[in-house]
């Protein structure tokens, strides 16, 4: 694809009032864990220098990607003074909900106590997620007039096999809520997607199986196609390093995100949560904001399962409040 | 050929490196550096090569004969 028929989508007229992100309390040692799964120290210290991941949250069983996402949100009511009846909407971007029906969204519709004339649905993706739920988050609230609960989260360990050296070493947990609300004057924020659908097995969970990673197919859809769309997006926007205040990329593996932000010639502005929260999905993007504190104008990207990518310029104002809270 | 021996002594974390150098030797190989290599040679010299292939090389300079540069 070359940079002039790329699809940039513009979205004025939104902002984001608080960004909460929920991790595991429990912390797993990845050079332990490794150790186990390889049984050769040689291997499993080989394996933390090449993904940059020291150690990751991990949920106890039992916990679901729907109880973190809501513990974000009661949080974020919290810290903000956001009135649960000021809601109009619920989107939960997950692949891993609590059941397969009711979807998380609806679910956390009653947890939360929100109106009964809310909307809520989920959104299935992976990795790419949070900057697709953010443009319906952004889309919904200025169609409805009303502030939209985005809720983002994954357990992904809970779907992995414990003997997989391909997804154990980087799979970690998650639950994220954003709150969306309609403001003039805002914006413009700039979105770009892309999808290669074909290469869908490299990443997969079938139903009943484990997560399932191909894992240089995958590195190179990110290091190639991932790389140029980003690049691409970044041309096409003008949106010249100097302009943008931090690059949240997900935090797939450490050693592929500090290539991918040098190339981009962003590596002093690149934000880093996976070395010791993990790859936690789509919800390691927000999450990354609140462990970082990252504000301004913001280039995310998220990339993964699908396959599919996402990559956007949005604002984190100062009086956005960022929360990590733990279960 | 000397643009190839910046680009991989670059993915390698090195100041440089020879067409003879095993790169496999190198102090801190690991899985992500192999990836790096094969998307170099198929992103930057439009020569994919497969997992065997790459298994099979073992210096810089059966690199840079897959990258079609002379050895």
């Amino acid at each position: 694809m070359s940079a002039s028929d790329m699809q940039k989508i513009d979205l004025s007229g939104v902002a984001i009032d608080g960004i909460c992100a929920c991790v595991p309390a429990k912390s797993e040692d990845n050079f332990q864990r490794c150790l186990e799964v390889y049984g050769d120290e040689q291997k499993a210290l080989s394996i933390v220098k090449a993904t940059g991941i020291k150690s990751r949250r991990v949920v106890e069983t039992g916990t679901s990607s729907l109880d973190l996402c809501v513990r974000a949100a009661e949080e974020l009511f919290a810290e903000t003074s956001v009135k649960r009846e000021e809601i109009g909407a619920v989107i939960a971007v997950t692949f891993t909900p609590e059941r397969q029906m009711p979807g998380n969204a609806c679910q956390a519709q009653a947890r939360l106590g929100l109106a009964k004339d809310v909307m809520s649905f989920d959104v299935n993706l992976a990795c790419s997620g949070w900057a697709y739920g953010l443009i319906v988050a952004g889309q919904l609230a200025k169609a409805c007039g009303r502030k939209v609960l985005l809720l983002d989260g994954d357990t992904q360990t809970t779907h992995v096999d414990s003997k997989d050296a391909a997804t154990v070493p980087v799979m970690a947990d998650a639950g994220t809520a954003t709150i969306v609300t309609p403001r003039e004057g805002e914006g413009p924020w700039t979105f770009a997607f892309m999808t290669e659908g074909d290469k869908g097995d490299a990443l997969a969970l079938p139903f009943g199986g484990t997560i399932s990673m191909d894992g240089f197919a995958v590195f190179k859809f990110v290091a190639m196609d991932v790389l140029h769309f980003i690049r691409d997006f970044m041309a096409e926007t003008a949106a010249m390093a100097d302009g943008i205040s931090a690059f949240v990329p997900h935090q797939a593996n450490i050693f592929m995100i500090q290539q991918i932000a040098k190339k981009l010639g962003l590596a002093d502005k690149l934000k880093v949560s996976g070395d010791v929260l993990g790859n936690s999905s789509s919800a390691s993007v927000p999450t990354t904001i609140a462990y970082t504190n990252a504000r301004g104008r913001l280039l995310v990207s998220g990339f993964g399962g699908g396959l599919s990518a996402s990559v956007a310029l949005i604002d984190v104002g100062k009086s956005c409040v960022l929360k990590m809270v733990e279960i | 050929m000397e643009k190839f021996l910046e680009e991989v002594a670059e993915i390698l974390e090195v100041d440089a490196v020879s067409a003879g150098f095993k790169f496999r030797e190198v102090a801190d190989w690991d899985s992500m550096k192999g990836f790096s290599l094969m998307v170099l040679l198929e992103n930057d010299y439009g020569k994919p090569i497969t997992v065997d292939d790459f298994l099979a090389c073992e210096t810089v300079g059966d690199l840079a004969k897959f990258a079609g540069l002379a050895g």
